[in-house]
């Protein structure tokens, strides 16, 4: 075991919290009645529906294809009838199509659900890999859903992937499903970083757990003594928020930046969380698709706060009354998903668990409460300090709220990684994570409006483009058609012998005298008509140019 | 409606670092009575009954909610902050001026609370000093003379007689002076009855470690101050002994070391980057030991705190800092 040589810049220590879930082992999760799978539990195109209603399936089933290749497939977390496709609140405001599963609690799981099971990473091709924790639907766990095939496959592109780490630094207060993952999946977080060291060709394994959680270090360092892989190694990093994300882990172990718009792979980096390997052991060697996860259900409103395996789909409220329901009556309580820090505000208690779905926070507002009303800044500084993109927040603060977002792009609010360690020091109670949200969507808007803008210009100058030429053709062909008719003239006056040009002459100074006269006869009325549709004619071919 | 984390209480809110501060001050004020008698409590009184006053009148001017923004106690650390500048003497009415003004022009005429870019008691104490020039010289001469004034004159009720005889010159005065009538230092600093400027700066000092341990203030701009003084005089007095006071004496004496803690801390009108604050602190360092050396002032600080003030937004948009990812400056 190694502590790790570097450090990520600012952070704050926060309070554990962690009181919870960790004395007692992980349990599943009541199979509920009903289970609502979201068709999109993942970065990405949502997956498109493959089974009809009334259709029976087994566990592990394929229900909802990939649509493309940035798209995860989704299968069925319990054996049972698909009985309709219905449309369920998630997160902040997305509303989601989710597959209606009624369960026939048998709970019956499909053999070798994905195809046959592999039994040593270093026999099996790396592609072979890849397309099994594709076809198992795994994306991120640790709360982001990134496909993690994806991920695979670009360092496939990129030859010079050679580090792998896992991550086990479980920064936020209050969540402990890593923690439970690390304590009775060791031997497996260990199997799955085998394969996925087979599935990148990655010569190191770097397991990071941070050093407070002296439990998990030790079940993971006797599971890798076991193993005796010489790849691998667990590395203590200092318990700071948020040693957790992905850019500061990778700065407390070696040291390195990612590079502003640039990706881990561009360091040779790959980092999935310990719970993912548990999930790509269980593809491989299990043929099971990813059908649960463990999630934290705790708060001070949480009578029994516990981890739980959780079988997706499966409604928050079920999980609420098997932890023993609310210490004290609330109809509406705080539901959060995520921590204390990041976590997200649920709409209700229908909400079902998805794949990124870490934790359940339920607490009284006197708990875990939105402030007040929050005061001017007065710009101490706090947040200066502790922010780990090494931002100035409070002037990020200053432009969002001046709407002035350029200047905060400028200040590269696009590195802000959200973590909330700002907001939290801010004497001021200022909801500063909102602002950047807010600053960044305008951003984008603008971004898109900007695109839009250029394409419609494009547009315009390729009509003027065309307009001219038209206008010039016609021009050109006109002036054809007047040489020749002065020709005509000419040879009917040079040539009165001959008589068909001198009647052609003669017919067409009829004409024209004709002409003459009926613009004379007619009336004012028309007369103008036709001078102002003339005068529109030259102000339109006048604008074309 | 706030949708987004966290979900946890701040470590302190806005009326806790005020007060912190507030209570930080309260070593300097004993020892400040102490050695200049009863007269810088009634100055702290009259400067808060004015600096809460104006406030008070402005935001109901203004139409804003009273208690709420009264009980952030910014207000009231302006006028504790302008009480601790004001000469002990300083008649009744021109300490309310002082604190008046320093909220009204200083921080409210911008908008209030985080919007004033110049440091509000700094505005209160320099539009007395330029307006009332003589008033600013109204020192106890010693710390005897100090207890002696009949408290009918801090009431408003009496004259201040004598004045030649009680009042006498601070040591940064004395040493203007002195310097400029062809004196030495050395001199001068014999002169200059028994001082016990040493017990103030030790008394500031422990307040400022307290706010630094609790994280209330950090130590780059205090430290840069610091240095812009010390820096300087240690060159200068390389230079010319005879002429220069030395940085010890800069240190000690006028209001370097309360000013680095206090006042140039002040965060709203500072620099909000590391390297800003640095270099800002710097800044009113050196501005101050140029002013008490070439300028007429005895005591630059309060002109160099707002000389600097005005040029925060200059330094703080050349010192934006490396974000992460970010390419290193070649």
């Amino acid at each position: 075991m190694l502590n790790a040589q570097h450090d990520f810049r600012g952070g704050l220590a926060l309070a554990g919290n962690k009181l919870y879930g960790e004395q007692a082992a992980t349990c599943a999760a009541p199979l509920p009645r009903h289970l609502w799978i979201p068709l999109h539990q993942h970065q990405g195109p949502p997956a498109v529906p493959c089974v009809q209603p009334g259709q029976h399936v087994l566990r592990g089933d394929l229900i909802a294809k990939a649509s493309t290749s940035a798209s995860v497939a989704v299968h069925a977390s319990s054996s049972g009838w698909v009985r309709a496709i219905e449309s369920r609140d998630l997160d902040q405001g997305r509303s989601v199509d989710c597959i209606l599963l009624e369960t026939d609690q048998q709970d019956q799981a499909r053999d070798e659900a994905l195809g046959p099971c592999y039994t040593d990473p270093d026999a099996t091709a790396a592609e072979t890999i890849i397309e099994r924790i594709a076809a198992a639907g795994i994306v991120g766990l640790g709360g982001a859903s990134f496909p993690s095939a994806t991920k695979l496959r670009a360092g496939v592109d990129r030859p010079t992937l050679e580090h792998i780490i896992l991550n086990g630094a479980e920064c936020e207060p209050y969540i402990s499903c890593d923690g439970a993952s690390m304590l009775e999946d060791a031997a497996a977080i260990i199997r799955g970083g085998q394969w996925l060291l087979a599935a990148s060709g990655a010569q190191r394994l770097s397991i990071a757990i941070e050093d407070h959680h002296q439990a998990a270090i030790d079940s993971v360092n006797q599971a890798l003594k076991r193993s005796a892989d010489a790849r691998i190694q667990l590395v203590q990093v200092p318990s700071r928020y948020p040693q957790g994300g992905e850019r500061q882990l990778i700065q407390s172990l070696t040291g390195l930046e990612v590079p502003l718009d640039g990706l881990p792979l561009d360091l040779g980096l790959a980092m999935f969380n310990v719970a993912t390997a548990v999930a790509v052991k269980q593809a491989l060697e299990e043929s099971q698709p990813l059908t649960e996860r463990i999630v934290t259900v705790t708060g001070t409103a949480i009578a029994q706060p516990r981890n739980w395996r959780v079988r997706l789909g499966t409604p928050i409220s079920e999980l609420i009354a098997a932890s023993g329901g609310l210490t004290h009556p609330d109809p509406a309580p705080r539901l959060l998903m995520g921590g204390a820090m990041m976590g997200v505000v649920l709409p209700d208690k229908d909400v079902p668990v998805s794949k990124g779905f870490n934790c359940l926070l339920v607490g009284p507002p006197s708990d875990i409460q939105p402030a007040a009303a929050s005061r001017a800044c007065i710009r101490c500084g706090d947040c200066v300090e502790v922010c780990p993109a090494g931002l100035l927040p409070q002037q990020l603060y200053w432009h969002s709220q001046a709407r002035e977002f350029q200047a905060a792009a400028k200040l590269h609010l696009d590195a802000c990684i959200e973590c909330g360690a700002c907001a939290v020091v801010c004497p001021s109670e200022i909801p500063l994570v909102q602002y950047y949200r807010y600053a960044k969507a305008e951003l984008a808007n603008a971004a898109v409006e900007r695109r839009k803008a250029e394409h419609a210009k494009a547009r315009y100058a390729a009509r003027e483009k065309r307009l001219q030429r038209e206008h010039a053709e016609r021009e050109a062909a006109r002036q054809r058609k007047q040489a020749a008719l002065l020709q005509a003239e000419q040879t009917a006056a040079a040539k009165p012998a001959d008589a068909t040009s001198a009647a052609v002459a003669a017919a067409l100074a009829k004409a024209r005298a004709q002409q003459a006269k009926a613009k004379q006869a007619l009336p004012p009325a028309v007369k103008a008509a036709q001078e102002r549709a003339r005068r529109q004619r030259e102000h339109n071919s006048g604008s074309d140019n | 409606m706030r949708i987004a984390g966290p979900w946890i209480r701040p470590r302190r809110r806005v009326p806790q670092v005020m007060l912190a501060v507030i209570l930080a001050l309260l070593p300097g004020v004993l020892v400040s009575v102490a050695l200049q008698g009863p007269g810088i409590l009634f100055q702290l009184v009259y400067c808060c009954i004015g600096a809460l006053g104006a406030e008070a009148g402005i935001l109901r001017l203004r139409g804003r909610d009273l208690s709420s923004q009264l009980g952030d106690y910014s207000a009231l650390l302006t006028g504790v902050l302008l009480g601790l500048c004001l000469p002990p003497w300083l008649p009744w009415w021109q300490a309310l001026l002082a604190g008046s003004l320093a909220t009204a022009v200083g921080k409210q005429l911008f908008g209030g609370l985080g919007q004033n870019p110049f440091n509000p008691a700094m505005v209160g104490y320099v539009m007395v000093l330029v307006s009332l020039p003589a008033s600013l010289a109204l020192w106890p001469a010693d710390t005897t003379t100090a207890w002696n004034l009949p408290w009918a004159y801090w009431l408003g009720l009496g004259e201040l007689h004598e004045v030649d005889a009680w009042t006498g010159a601070t040591p940064l005065d004395a040493m203007r002076n002195g310097l400029r009538a062809q004196l030495t230092v050395t001199e001068v600093t014999a002169d200059l009855s028994t001082d016990f400027a040493w017990l103030l700066a030790v008394a500031w000092g422990l307040g400022g470690v307290w706010l630094w341990r609790r994280g209330l203030i950090q130590w780059r701009i205090p430290i840069a101050v610091l240095a812009g003084v010390a820096l300087p005089a240690l060159i200068a007095q390389a230079v010319d002994a005879d002429r220069f006071a030395s940085a010890g004496f800069h240190l000690l004496h006028g209001a370097t070391i309360f000013g680095a803690i206090f006042i140039a801390t002040d965060p709203v009108s500072a620099s909000t980057t590391p390297r800003g604050r640095l270099i800002y602190g710097f800044g009113i360092g050196l501005l101050t030991w140029v002013i008490r050396s070439f300028g007429d002032y005895p005591d630059g600080f309060a002109f160099a705190v707002m000389l600097l003030n005005m040029l925060v937004p200059v330094i703080d948009a050349h010192t934006v800092p490396r974000v992460y990812g970010q390419e290193h400056r070649s």
